[in-house]
């Protein structure tokens, strides 16, 4: 063996060492990549869990909304029932209180200040829309 | 229960160990092979240094 071939080999033993310094860089680059994919994975599972969560909520508060709606409607329709019912209670006493008026007209025994109350109850019957 | 992705990433980071593993072992037969080269070259020179004394 000369010295050229030592050489050589020695060349050639070098270039193989930077070979594999760059196969170990590259290396050390895929597993970044692969690092930074099991991240990215990661992060969608926490977002997906995230858009389920917040689905499950949307579905509850529509829910509890849609509740809170028919309750509403069912407090006017009563609060609508009871106006009713008043103003019909109302309409009796009224239309009560000028029947007894007629009669005292016949009988003669009403008094001016009757006739005064009872001309206040017309108006309010009119009002009422008896 | 892990999914296709997970599971290619998990033999990405098999390969990658295994890979690395070559590349100690690269480094070990080729540092064996520097010192061997050097011993070489080492008995070449002592070897042209004799002839020389004895040519002389």
């Amino acid at each position: 063996m000369s010295a050229t071939d030592t050489s050589a080999l020695l060349a050639a033993l070098e270039a193989t060492e930077k070979a594999v310094d760059e196969l170990s860089r590259k290396a050390d680059v895929t597993e970044a990549e692969i690092r930074k994919s099991r991240r990215r994975d990661r992060i969608l599972a926490v977002s997906l869990a995230f858009d389920v969560l917040l689905s499950v909520l949307l579905f509850i508060a529509g829910a509890q909304i849609s509740s809170n709606q028919d309750k509403v409607n069912h407090l006017q329709h009563t609060q609508k029932v009871q106006s009713d019912t008043t103003r019909a209670a109302q309409c009796t006493m009224v239309r009560l209180f000028l029947s007894i008026e007629q009669r005292q007209i016949a009988l003669k025994t009403i008094t001016p200040e009757q006739r005064d109350a009872y001309g206040v109850l017309v108006n309010i019957g009119r009002d009422l829309s008896c | 229960m892990r999914s296709r992705g997970e599971r290619q990433l998990d033999d990405a980071d098999a390969l990658i160990a295994q890979t690395r593993e070559t590349i100690g072992g690269l480094r070990v037969v080729l540092a064996n092979l520097r010192q061997h080269i050097e011993e070489l070259e080492g008995e070449l020179n002592t070897s042209q240094e004799r002839d020389r004394h004895v040519g002389n």
